[in-house]
């Protein structure tokens, strides 16, 4: 049962792949247009250096995005959830920002912010504090009422309803919004570098991709794209790790069954 | 004259509660109490017993504080109690479900009252220990509630209960869930804690069966708006175990208080 879990889409990957690099040949198609995935590979390999260093860049813009996202968007969730007034004046301003595309406000902050990382670094922002501001405060709203009437019955004060009762029972709620939250937080920061377009030093994936494009190495472009989705992987895995093990002893989603 | 004050002095002395003529009438209008009086004394092991939805959990909630009298008053003497406004009364109460939290395990459910507190975990190791030994879940005492079964939850629940070494405890159907085997078990510790800490036990039933193991008085709930019928006082110094449980004698206890369980709905349907 557990081999079926990895063997049949490992299968699937390997033919899809096999495909690939078939239709290619049969066709001839030529490598600026698409390229067969063994050069792809061996693209990966030669351009080692400057793929991997722009993609540590990527990382760090979105890895520091998603924290300050973390940090800000739980404080605030725990402070609108203690004070009506503030729910009511914060969640309209929240809500625009989420509407408003990425894409679309990306140029403005560019024009206002010199510094290329931290231009990115808001966009990455922007995108990835709504889904834990919004998933957390709905967390810390839901608490059974029962045990709140058992906190009132032992006298607890509001403080230690917040910290024994909400935010334990925010956690799984917090931690749906962070799994949504760190695969934005990658988008957010890719548009960024797409909006931004400057090389140098600090250019990520995206940068590679579109600077490949412009000189037709298709093949760049795939390597590029490849590490992205890598990238994701990595941190939707991170984040899923750290969901089981919090939640492994007592909430239903992260539960072991026994079969 | 005198020496009746002084004999209702006395009596009053042993006074742990009084509802005095509480009516509860919710929001949407709906009567749920009407001039509801009930005395609660030292010692008493009382089942306010009736049929679902009569009520009998508000009189708890009105007991214990969770909800306000629209009418009437709840008295918790000062002379047995430190009064306190949320709380009035050292008290405790087991709701129908056990209500743990699910994050904690066996021992820092237990434990929570006294962290609520602001007690050390250290210092109080031990007697949250003595608790957990007392419900039988010394082994246990790691295992989070998705771990235990439904009595093993009503037994932690039970122990959080007693750690706060009240005098009172509200019982609101604690064993409506569970199957008749732990049930039996349940009653029987129960009654041992009961006896051991000498404590005050109001529980909520509607079980003729349970309420005539359990209590030395019963009182029949009315339907809805939900009064006193009557108080029906048994004999307290039985011992209680599974022959009794078998015993004929018990079996004419149940049948006297379901024919007049009985008489009183069929006299309410009449008008």
């Amino acid at each position: 049962m557990k081999n079926k879990v990895f063997l049949a889409p490992s299968l699937l990957f390997i033919i899809l792949i096999f495909l690939w690099e078939i239709i290619l040949i049969i066709n001839e198609t030529p490598h600026y247009i698409i390229p067969k995935p063994s050069l792809v590979f061996i693209t990966i390999i030669n351009e080692w250096n400057s793929l991997i260093s722009a993609m540590l860049i990527t990382l760090s813009v979105t890895l520091l995005a998603l924290l300050m996202a973390v940090i800000l968007g739980f404080a605030i969730a725990v402070i609108i959830s203690q004070f009506k007034i503030f729910e009511i004046s914060f969640m309209p301003l929240t809500v625009v920002l989420q509407v408003t595309p990425i894409i679309a406000i990306a140029p403005l902050i560019i024009i206002l912010i010199d510094n290329t990382f931290i231009a990115a670094l808001i966009c990455a922002w922007l995108v990835a504090f709504f889904p834990i501001l919004s998933n957390t405060l709905v967390g810390l709203k839901s608490i059974d009422h029962s045990l709140v009437d058992l906190f009132f019955l032992y006298k607890a004060n509001k403080f230690q309803k917040l910290l024994f009762l909400q935010i334990p029972s925010a956690l799984p709620f917090f931690l749906s919004g962070l799994k949504i939250s760190a695969g934005l937080s990658l988008i957010g920061a890719i548009v960024a570098e797409f909006v931004t377009g400057i090389g140098g030093s600090s250019s990520g994936l995206a940068y590679i991709i579109i600077e490949s494009s412009y000189r037709l190495e298709t093949a760049k472009m795939f390597a590029a794209l490849i590490l992205i989705a890598l990238t994701g992987i990595i941190i939707y895995v991170f984040i899923h790790l750290i969901s089981k093990i919090t939640l492994k002893n007592w909430h239903e989603s992260e539960k072991i069954k026994e079969l | 004259m005198i020496t009746n004050l002084n004999k209702k002095n006395k009596k009053n002395k042993n006074i742990l509660a009084e509802l005095d003529q509480v009516t509860k009438i919710f929001t949407n209008g709906e009567v749920v109490l009407k001039n509801l009086n009930l005395k609660i004394f030292k010692n008493d092991f009382i089942t306010l017993l009736g049929k679902s939805g009569c009520g009998k959990t508000t009189i708890l909630k009105i007991l214990c504080g969770l909800l306000k009298t629209t009418e009437g008053k709840v008295n918790w003497p000062t002379s047995t109690f430190k009064n306190s406004e949320k709380n009035p009364a050292n008290l405790s109460v087991v709701f129908q479900d056990p209500n743990l939290l699910p994050w904690l395990n066996v021992f820092d459910n237990i434990f929570l009252p006294l962290k609520l507190n602001k007690k050390n975990r250290k210092k109080n190791y031990q007697t949250v220990m003595n608790f957990i030994e007392l419900v039988g879940l010394t082994d246990f005492k790691d295992y989070f509630p998705s771990q235990l079964s439904g009595g093993m939850k009503m037994r932690v629940a039970i122990a959080r209960a007693l750690i706060t070494k009240p005098k009172v405890i509200l019982m609101d159907e604690p064993f409506g869930a569970l199957d008749e085997i732990t049930r039996f078990k349940l009653n029987n510790d129960l009654l041992n804690i009961y006896k051991k800490y000498k404590l005050t036990i109001i529980f909520i039933t509607h079980s003729i069966y349970e309420s005539a193991y359990l209590s030395n008085k019963i009182a029949l709930i009315s339907d809805r708006p939900a009064s006193i019928n009557e108080i029906i006082y048994l004999d307290k110094d039985e011992e209680k175990n599974e022959d009794y449980y078998l015993s004929t004698d018990y079996l004419n206890k149940c049948k006297k208080i379901s024919k007049k369980f009985n008489y009183y709905n069929e006299v309410a349907n009449e008008e």
